[in-house]
């Protein structure tokens, strides 16, 4: 996000890496919606998203996290042969994607698990900063 | 300490806050608008409520955006709104520093 204000830096990182994890279930989402779609053999297979991290320089302590790309699977896929499909070529093949349920599954718990921690970071500094705040009063 | 209590209680709004002082990186940025420190108090003070509008504008943006289902990410917004509460927070913790350090001059007697 926008650094507005650099003063809350903790929040601003705590935000950045949120959005890198929501980026990434999105991603997981879309790759484990699309498991089972198959392909004509003539075009490429469905291929699943992954999203490369990189850190951000900012200052003495770093500036955060962004999403550097969207690394893509192979598109030839896995050929699978499935007459009765409606994308089947001649010889009753189709392209499926070459993903695995339980990959996208740990990286779905990856995402989650990511993401809380860094709300939880948000949380924690947002504290911190109202206890900066109240210094004194009273 | 040589300063007199007026003088560092505005030492301490026109440079880093001790919120601000904490945070290696750019510390005074915020408050101050540069890493080499303000002019003057009243330059500082305006950044600081510049900042401060600045902050609630993105804040109420984001309000707009996420009651009409226009933001991507929903910390997006409630990151803004608590930063710009946090903000105001400050500034009005500045400010109440002042007031009583100001009330705590005028009650002096002879």
């Amino acid at each position: 996000m926008s650094t507005v204000l650099s003063a809350f830096t903790a929040i601003d990182v705590a935000g950045s890496g949120m959005k890198v994890y929501r980026t990434m279930l999105d991603a997981t989402s879309d790759n484990i919606a699309n498991v089972n779609t198959a392909t004509p053999t003539s075009g490429p297979a469905f291929q699943a998203r992954y999203v490369e991290a990189q850190s951000v320089d900012g200052g003495a302590t770093g500036g955060g996290v962004r999403v550097a790309g969207i690394g893509l699977s192979d598109p030839q896929g896995r050929l699978t042969y499935s007459p009765t499909s409606p994308v089947a070529d001649a010889q009753g093949y189709v392209r499926y994607p070459d993903q695995d349920l339980a990959d996208q599954m740990t990286n779905l718990i990856m995402a989650q698990r990511g993401f809380q921690a860094n709300a939880a970071v948000a949380d924690r500094a947002l504290d911190s900063y109202k206890a900066a705040i109240n210094l004194g009063r009273n | 300490m040589s300063v007199s209590p007026i003088e560092s209680v505005i030492g301490q709004a026109s440079g880093a806050s001790g919120l601000a002082a904490v945070l290696p990186s750019n510390p005074a940025a915020t408050l101050s608008g540069d890493a080499t420190g303000p002019t003057s108090f009243g330059d500082a003070l305006s950044q600081a409520v510049t900042a401060l509008q600045t902050s609630q504008t993105t804040a109420n943006a984001l309000a707009t955006g996420a009651a009409t289902g226009n933001v991507q990410d929903i910390h997006d917004y409630t990151i803004a709104a608590n930063e710009a509460s946090l903000m105001i927070q400050t500034a009005t913790a500045i400010r109440d520093r002042l007031v009583d350090g100001f009330n705590e001059i005028m009650r002096l007697q002879a």
